[in-house]
């Protein structure tokens, strides 16, 4: 076996796309190799430090509004409404109350 | 999974149909994910909400071309990663993680900034398929469609990826884990 096939049965075994009975010898295969083990552990500790470092890259409700804003702006104005008609109401200036 | 496919067939039937309200639906079903599809391009959040307004906008643009054939979900990441590209060229700041703080957290933060740097830093065609495939959950058949390759050559551009981000990482990694 090549280095490239030998990194591909890592890769696989990672990916849990090794057939049983293959994971079953690729998993005795780490037992007797040290190097075997520690390749195959320092990539699960890269990926793990993926997930951690991308993990909770949820959009803010701010963020999730204005997106949403700006297509439906861009949907009403492509079937010729106007984007956004303010009651006359709205159009008024919030005023602080005097003390 | 089945009824995200049927609401799909719907809501892009109506849009090509003329009913421009209906991309609002399809941003419900896809918005999230294309917004941290887009943030993990390009690292900053201001532009991945650029980048998923301008990625839906081109959908609403083109729905008379729209066909419900199941490669939507493709296509939609395709634009997406088509406007990351061409953001990219563009000079940029790295934003760093809103836990980027000194504190007990230290070491997790410091990997944090270091993967996120580390990933920025490696070449297009070995960070698309890490992002697409490890991050984003995405088949190998489908995130080969999306880069436009062979799923052979997709393997192996992830396989030769994982690697150049392990070993960027190096010590950062043994001393946060």
């Amino acid at each position: 076996m090549n280095v490239n096939d030998a990194r591909k049965l890592i890769d696989l075994f990672l990916d849990d796309e090794l057939p049983a009975e293959l994971a079953s010898e690729f998993k005795q295969a780490m037992f007797d190799s040290p190097e075997l083990r520690s390749e195959v552990a320092s990539l699960r500790q890269s990926r793990e430090a993926l997930w951690l470092a991308y993990d909770g890259d949820w959009m803010t409700e701010d963020e999730r509004c204005r997106v949403l804003c700006r297509i439906l702006g861009e949907a009403a104005i492509s079937q010729g409404e106007t984007a956004y008609d303010p009651a006359p109401a709205q159009l008024q200036l919030p005023l602080r109350k005097e003390a | 999974m089945q009824q995200d496919s049927s609401a799909e067939k719907r809501l892009l039937d109506a849009l090509a149909n003329g009913d421009a309200a209906a991309i609002g639906a399809i941003y419900e079903l896809y918005g999230e994910r294309i917004f941290r599809y887009t943030f993990r391009m390009l690292n900053n959040r201001a532009d991945a909400e650029d980048a998923t307004s301008e990625t839906f906008l081109r959908v609403l643009r083109r729905s008379r071309d729209l066909r419900a054939d199941g490669a939507f979900r493709t296509w939609l990441f395709r634009i997406a990663r088509n406007l990351c590209i061409d953001k990219l060229r563009q000079p940029m700041l790295l934003e760093l993680p809103v836990d980027a703080t000194v504190g007990s957290g230290e070491d997790k933060a410091a990997l944090r900034i270091a993967v996120r740097q580390a990933l920025s830093d490696l070449p297009t065609d070995y960070r698309d398929p890490l992002i697409l495939c490890d991050l984003e959950d995405i088949s190998a058949r489908e995130a080969a469609e999306i880069l436009n390759i062979s799923v052979p050559a997709l393997k192996s551009r992830l396989y030769r990826g994982r690697r150049a981000l392990r070993d960027k990482l190096g010590a950062s990694l043994e001393k946060a884990l």
